[in-house]
């Protein structure tokens, strides 16, 4: 899947928490070596969108950095930016092999290329049914020009397709094609359509004319429609798609608030989205929940409730609480709802029988991807609900492994967890120069922002280098020296009511000194608990899970 | 034999329950009362605490006994222990035997008691027979003579040579080259002071040179020797140096204007060329130039202008005799193979000493690092070359050994050149290949620490599966590395460097002369090899010879010197006293039986302990060492190691082949 070295045992822990396990400590280590070619190479070799993750990824893998517990986590998707734009003329590699059978793929967004592109490696003839009339789905039509210009993404999709993929463009699957036809022409069907639709707020008064979809206001810019908007705009919303609308709309010259009911603190959009959304002059209107929209001549009339934070909710969060009697009211012209967003299920038309969750989103097996109807797999927003790209395109890579196992009749679970860990504790050289923060990456000045040039500008070589450096190689315990025939043994041992080392030993014949350090390691994974007793001995017992 | 049987008295030791849980010590000892000649049969829990020795003393003052058998540990432990109990009892110490019942029968036959207690059984019966022979002998007595030889003018030598002049002792220092220094004086800054290594050597040179005790032989050679701890002799052959007067770098330079320059410089390692007149350095010791005769010239005598030389490489023998010899024969630095890493086919392949030469203000790019006329932008450091090596993946050397020992100062090192590149040149980028960092010395872990802050990349390489180094062709960079670094979970990286940086390891010079002469013993590694690592760690098995410095194992310059003040500390024990006394288990002719057949004298040819006088064997009794080569060989049985002659050994077996069913 990635580097099969690393498949096997524990990675270090930006490649475990990388949704789709680039092999971060190499390519980072390339760079601080000045070879950025190297480096390149190696982002290709799990990675087909670089560039775009480089810009956009939420990188998971910088919370889990271990130099993050010396000072600050690596700038690594910066780093992946970096090695790309200086070698932007790479090729993707072709398959060796051909396979007759077909797959189709609905939906041209991260889920949907990540599957196409994994199949196609494997030598399926793979064709794209993309609805929009240009691809890339939400990366494309819901992130503004200026984070992610769409040179950047065009290129590698194009770099994508030329390894032999066929896209489909303007054709909606449910209007001239069905599923139905596409399940008689394909061995299998991947379906990832995104989620395209914005939720409602659910409040009166969402109806009126001026209050508008965010979403939908960013696919038409994207896709260079006409757009209006007034003066003052209110972005109801705290996620990512709030802030890339509020920013949009911004560089129409707009006056421009996001209205959110709890605090920046829980906002789960990304720090830095907040942060340059602030700082490119967007107010924020925290504590605030919307009412009800009212008209008011030409404006809106937005009333609020008061909101203060109470106990957490199910997802963590505290709830947010009207406090009573502080409802308030915000005039303004226009009014953009970014709540969270929904997959288009029954644009799909007769879905011949694919279940669907209550929350409207495609139901399947979380380690294969399958839905109900054999042959049919679905995977990325339509399934997760909102996310981030890097996780899509997760679910696709995973999707093509199980379509490739379906259409090789093999057993599509086997040996697949779905889970990937770095567990113990990670072995790192902490006594390197701390106090060395991130390079920040240059990007342009506040003054030129009312355009769709890309804002952030990358790193130079020289600093690309000294980021780099400041990785700390750290290396996950060696699983190798706990063997698992070992472990097995003494776990039946333990069974059997031994507790000591000396027993242990006597009874399976393996040495004590092996017995000692897989008890502790056991112990260190809460395989085993330990006692001390009198004269310094330790009796072991297996832990209950 | 005619002469009267000892009474002996056998004292068999419980040592705890270490001998007694295994051995039936009762047994033994009723065993044994039951002998002819044993008077005495005891038994104690410790016989070496002060009731056991006073068992022993009172024994032989009552006049029970003559002679003593201890049934306990090995003699290394506790000879001296009990030949004091003899020595307070007025008895001779020779008259005491031990039986090692402890390692080599309670410890080796843990699990069976029946046959461990037979097995003491004969061993001490053995020892009582042995002992009821025995005779009072004396050490003997050697005049010492008051002078240390140190053998080799290098740090750990200057330092041992300071020492002992400094107690006043008269020294005699011995220099294979026409210069003092040895390989300090090529070493640019030395860790952990980052003190300029000619600046230590200087103040100890101008201390040595100053004290009218201390005679310096230079270009000289040891060819022979020979004597024992407190009178030994060494022959060396001094080689004139070709020139008589003092002359300073620049006057030289005059002088010899005209010799061409064709000759590598050793000095330099090979990075530059000299003539076959020379000086190291501006202010070495002596500042006298020396001819090369190796690669002098006969024509090359008439291009010389000045006076002070004389072109006859005449040689001159001198015979040295001192109490006791410290060898400080130093190091060589580990030569790469052809092709090892690119040594010697890529010239930007150098190893770690050629690049602290090229450091160095007065080396041979005058401190600018270039190779090849090139300015170096990126370097490469590997460490481990020629040390830790694995069988069957680096090269054996002539012996067919590879060094799989640490050479130790390599890392400490290695950090402290790539440091000071660091920053001389704070563009340069520094990358350093290791297998595990080893800077384990008091404030080595700090260079580790600048590397990191220096921002000098780590690439970890498995010893299994080493770095390839091998030309860029036409790349931007000279060279190209490919190695797998295990800090990336052995993630193939590969760099582009200017230069190549060996961290070589230390191999012991070649003395096997020196060796061969006095019979030294050497490791697996091929160092010197000490008595014992901690509690004799100075001194050789051959008594009165002591070790110094890196001839011993990879050291640094703080530990060679450490061990040369400790081998001159050893040597003032011995040059301190007016006699020393060694010991007696040496040969003795029966001058009746000998008839002079000279079959000893051949067999000794090598030690020369034998000589003929009026038709009989006479021994050398300072220079045999006992080994028993000459009793071995005389048809009359007329010589005998004193203390283990033929008869006792006779009866000794006659105890020990006593079947198993008649001891009890």
């Amino acid at each position: 899947m990635t580097n099969s070295m690393k498949t096997d045992q524990l990675m270090p822990p930006c490649q475990a928490a990388c949704p789709i396990h680039q092999d971060v400590q190499g390519y980072v280590k390339s760079i601080a070596a000045g070879n950025f070619e190297k480096a390149a190479q190696i982002i290709l070799k799990d990675n087909p969108l670089p560039g775009t993750l480089g810009r956009i990824c939420a990188h998971p893998c910088t919370k889990s950095c271990t130099r993050g517990e010396l000072d600050e986590a690596i700038q690594i998707p910066g780093l992946k930016r970096f090695a790309i734009d200086i070698h932007p003329d790479y090729t993707l590699p072709k398959p060796d092999t051909l396979r007759k059978e077909k797959i189709a793929v609905i939906g041209s967004g991260p889920a949907g290329l990540m599957c196409a592109y994994k199949l196609r490696q494997k030598g399926y003839k793979v064709t794209i049914y993309e609805a929009l009339p240009v691809p890339g789905g939400m990366m494309r039509v819901g992130i503004p020009d200026f984070r992610l210009p769409p040179e950047i993404l065009n290129n590698e999709i194009q770099k994508i397709l030329d390894t032999g993929i066929e896209l489909k463009l303007n054709t909606r699957i449910g209007e001239k094609i069905t599923l139905n036809d596409l399940r008689r022409s394909h061995q299998a069907i991947f379906i990832s359509i995104g989620a395209h639709i914005d939720k409602k707020l659910g409040v009166d008064g969402e109806d009126l004319s001026g209050v508008k979809s965010g979403i939908e206001f960013l696919r038409k810019v994207n896709l260079g429609e006409k757009v209006k908007v007034g003066c003052s705009v209110l972005v109801i919303g705290g996620g990512n798609s709030a802030t890339d609308v509020a920013r949009t709309v911004k560089r129409f010259g707009a006056d421009v608030s996001i209205v959110y009911r709890r605090t920046k603190d829980e906002m789960p959009a990304d720090v830095i989205e907040v942060k340059d959304a602030e700082e490119e002059g967007i107010s924020l209107r925290l504590l605030t929940a919307p009412k009800c929209i009212k008209d008011k001549e030409v404006s809106k009339i937005l009333e609020c409730h008061k909101m203060r934070l109470g106990e957490a909710d199910r997802s963590g969060r505290p709830r947010p609480i009207p406090v009573e009697g502080e409802d308030f009211e915000i005039e303004c012209e226009d009014i953009l709802v970014s709540i969270g967003q929904v997959p288009d299920v029954d644009g799909l038309g007769n879905l011949l029988g694919v279940d669907i969750t209550q929350w409207g989103t495609f139901s399947i097996d979380p380690i294969t991807k399958e839905t109900n109807i054999p042959g049919i797999f679905a995977g990325g927003d339509c399934v997760t609900g909102p996310s981030i790209v890097v996780l899509a395109m997760r679910e696709g890579m995973e999707a093509a492994e199980s379509i490739d196992r379906y259409c090789r009749g093999v057993d599509l679970k086997e040996g697949r967890t779905g889970q990937y860990v770095s567990e113990g504790t990670v072995l790192a050289d902490k006594t390197i120069d701390r106090h060395k923060q991130q390079i920040s990456i240059p990007s342009i000045p506040m003054d030129e922002r009312d355009t769709f040039q890309e804002v952030v500008l990358g790193y130079t070589p020289e600093q690309a280098r000294e980021e780099a450096f400041r990785c700390v190689n750290c290396i996950p315990p060696e699983p190798i020296l706990h063997h698992q025939s070992i472990i097995e043994d003494i776990q039946g041992a333990l069974k059997d009511g031994l507790s000591t080392v000396e027993e242990i030993s006597e009874q399976t014949g393996i040495p004590q000194k092996e017995v000692f350090w897989h008890l502790i390691a056991m112990v260190k994974y809460g395989k085993a608990t330990y006692e001390k007793q009198v004269f310094d001995c330790f009796t072991y017992a297996l832990k209950e899970d | 034999m005619t002469k009267e049987k000892k009474r002996v008295g056998v004292y068999i030791c419980h040592c705890g329950g270490n001998i007694s849980d295994v051995v039936d010590v009762e047994a033994v000892r009723a065993y044994i009362e039951k002998l002819d000649g044993v008077a005495v049969a005891r038994k104690n829990m410790f016989m070496c605490s002060s009731d056991g020795q006073k068992m022993i003393e009172q024994d032989l003052k009552d006049g029970l006994i003559d002679s003593v058998v201890v049934a306990s540990c090995t003699p290394k432990l506790h000879q001296g222990t009990f030949r004091g109990a003899l020595s307070r009892a007025g008895q001779n110490i020779y008259l005491l035997e031990q039986s090692n019942i402890r390692e080599q029968v309670s410890w080796t036959h843990t699990h069976d008691h029946a046959a461990a207690t037979n097995k003491a059984k004969q061993l001490v019966a053995a020892a009582a027979a042995k002992a009821e022979m025995l005779e009072p002998l004396e050490p003997i007595k050697v005049k010492t003579v008051p002078c240390g030889i140190v053998i080799g003018g290098g740090i750990a030598g200057l330092r041992a040579v300071r020492d002992l002049s400094k107690w006043g002792m008269n020294v005699v220092l011995v220099e294979k080259s026409p210069f003092l220094g040895g390989r300090t004086a090529q070493l640019d800054h030395v860790f952990p002071t980052k003190e300029k290594a000619r600046d230590l050597l200087d103040k100890l040179i101008k201390e040595v040179i100053a004290d009218p005790k201390v005679t310096i032989y230079l270009n000289s050679q040891v060819i022979d020797g020979g004597g024992s701890l407190g009178d030994f002799f060494v022959k060396i052959e001094q080689t004139f140096r070709g020139c008589t007067e003092k002359y300073d770098l620049k006057e030289l330079e005059d002088a010899i204007k005209d010799l061409p320059k064709d000759i590598k410089n050793e000095f330099d390692y090979g990075l530059s060329y000299r003539k076959s007149i020379w000086m190291p350095y501006e202010g070495c010791w002596p500042s006298i130039p020396a001819v090369d005769w190796e690669n002098f010239q006969p024509e090359d005598a008439d291009k010389v202008n000045g006076s002070g030389f004389e072109f006859q490489p005449n040689k001159e023998i001198i015979e040295v005799r001192g109490g006791s010899i410290i060898l400080a024969t130093g190091f060589d630095p580990y030569q790469p193979a052809q092709g090892e890493y690119g040594y010697g086919t890529i010239p930007e392949v150098i190893t770690l000493p050629q690049l602290v030469r090229l450091m160095a203000d007065d080396g041979p790019s005058n401190g600018r690092l270039e190779i090849n006329e090139h300015p170096v932008r990126s370097v490469a450091f590997i460490h481990c070359v020629g040390s830790r090596q694995v069988e069957g993946i680096n090269n054996p050397q002539p012996d067919g050994k590879v060094n799989n020992y640490c050479s130790r100062a390599c890392c400490t090192a290695t950090l402290q050149a790539a440091n000071e590149l660091k920053e001389r040149y704070p563009d340069l980028h520094v990358f350093d290949l290791y297998q595990d960092i080893r800077t384990y010395g008091h404030g080595h872990e700090e260079y580790y620490q600048q590397a990191s802050k220096n921002q000098i990349l780590f690439l970890r390489y498995d010893p299994l599966n080493p770095a390839t180094v091998r030309p860029s062709n036409g790349r931007e960079t000279a060279v190209s590395i490919t190695v797998k670094d295990l800090l990336t979970q052995g993630e193939e990286m590969e760099l582009g460097v200017d230069l190549v940086v060996l961290s070589v390891g230390m191999m012991p010079r070649n003395i096997e002369q020196i060796i061969d002469i006095f019979k030294l013993p050497q490791g697996a590694d091929r160092f010197l090899q000490e008595v014992h690592p901690k509690l004799r760690p100075v001194e050789l098995a051959v008594e009165g010879i002591m070790l110094a410095g890196t001839c011993q194992g990879p050291m640094d310059i703080t530990e060679a010197t450490a061990a040369a003040s400790a081998a001159a500390a050893k040597s003032m024990n011995i040059l301190s006293q007016e006699y020393v006394y060694l010991n007696p288990y040496i040969a003795r002719v029966d001058e009746d039986l000998c008839t002079g057949t000279g079959l000893c004298i051949e067999e000794c040819s090598e030690v020369n302990a034998i000589r003929l006088e009026n038709g009989k064997a006479v021994i050398n009794k300072t220079i045999c060492n006992g080994c028993g080569m000459c009793v071995a060989v005389c048809p009359n049985d007329a010589i005998n190691i004193q203390g283990w002659t033929i008869p006792q050994y006779k009866n000794m077996v006659s105890k020990m082949l006593i079947p198993a069913q008649e001891l009890a």
